[in-house]
């Protein structure tokens, strides 16, 4: 897997318990706290990396803050959010 | 005698102990509301010392035991409180340069407290070097006595009347009266927008540089270690992302204390 990083220029917004972007088909796509998070961190760094920082902060071990942060991203791919 | 304590939403009473007077000195002022008041004194017997805490008594077999029975009293009150209010709590010191308020982040060890006091020897007024604890935007230093690890021994011309007390870890731990170090009477704390987030690094560099940073780099940062203080980790981020929104974001791969120090006053 390629370092993910977010497609720019995304229209985003925060909600109370995560994050609203809208891809340019029109389509809305909520994230959730830990969701929202891997996106923010969706700058070019290596998903290892996004795992380790998804795992210290959530108090999670990294086998499954890896597991969280792939799973995250393949979606967030798929839907065109992070490329 | 009994000195009174301002320690953000508690007021401290203290007995007339001088081990606690010199590990909870503060000499500040906070703009929250007193919401708890805590009474701390120190009964000497011929088994050791007593801690009372508003009645409640432990057993302390030394001074380091004494210190942290009496830091915990006070610290885990204003961490209850402030999760209560919601703020989130940042390992970082906070200093106020000539009115821009500039937040200081990094690991422990890295320096923080050394670049600090550096600061407030080039004119910057200290007013936390632990922990910042921040919400909206909004940030206000834990108003505790400084804490120099190695003694204080990095800390060049570091003034005696400044050193409170020496806590004998194997690592000797220096407490500092951030009154002295900045060389005035009484700090005054209160909620305010920062203007500066630093976040120190340690460099093999012969010249302290900075560097921008993202707000990603800010959450990888400041996040983890405010975890176990704050139990709402999906606030906790994005307290930390606004935070990190809120004023620029500098990577600051730091030298010695006074060039780091002067490096930091000249970012723009």
């Amino acid at each position: 897997m390629t370092n993910p990083i977010r497609i720019d220029g995304l229209p985003t917004r925060r909600v109370s318990d995560g994050e609203i972007v809208t891809t340019p088909d029109g389509t809305t796509h909520y994230l959730n706290g830990m969701a929202a998070l891997i996106y923010e961190l969706a700058d070019g760094r290596s998903v290892e990396s996004i795992a380790t920082s998804v795992a210290a902060i959530f108090d999670l071990d990294n086998e499954e803050g890896l597991r969280l942060a792939v799973a995250a991203l393949d979606e967030m791919r798929a839907k065109g959010l992070v490329g | 005698m009994t000195v009174i304590l301002d320690y953000l939403w508690l007021e401290v009473e203290l007995g007339d102990d001088p081990r606690l007077v010199s590990l909870l000195q503060n000499s500040s002022t906070s703009s929250l509301p007193v919401r708890e008041r805590v009474t701390i004194g120190v009964a000497s017997g011929s088994d050791g010392d007593t801690v009372d805490i508003d009645g409640d008594l432990h057993p302390a077999s030394g001074t380091i035991e004494l210190s942290e029975i009496a830091y915990g009293a006070v610290h885990d009150r204003v961490a209850r409180w402030a999760r209560d209010e919601g703020w989130a709590r940042i390992h970082a010191g906070l200093a106020d340069a000539g009115g821009r308020r500039i937040m200081i982040a990094g690991p422990s060890g890295v320096g923080k407290t050394t670049t600090i006091v550096a600061l407030a020897d080039q004119g910057a007024t200290v007013l936390g070097d632990e922990a910042v604890l921040v919400r909206d935007g909004q940030a206000i230093a834990l108003p505790r006595p400084l804490h120099a690890k190695h003694g204080g021994a990095g800390i060049d011309g570091l003034r005696r009347e400044a050193v409170l007390t020496t806590l004998p870890y194997e690592d000797p731990l220096a407490i500092l009266d951030p009154a002295a170090i900045n060389r005035v009477a009484r700090l005054e704390h209160r909620p305010a927008p920062l203007d500066l987030i630093v976040l120190l690094e340690r460099s093999d560099g012969d010249q302290p540089r900075v560097v921008p940073a993202s707000t990603a780099e800010a959450i990888v940062a400041l996040a983890p270690d405010a975890g176990p203080f704050t139990p709402d980790r999906v606030q906790l981020v994005r307290t930390v992302i606004e935070l990190a929104e809120s004023a620029p974001v500098v990577r600051l791969l730091m030298t010695t204390p006074a060039e780091t120090a002067r490096a930091l006053l000249e970012i723009p």
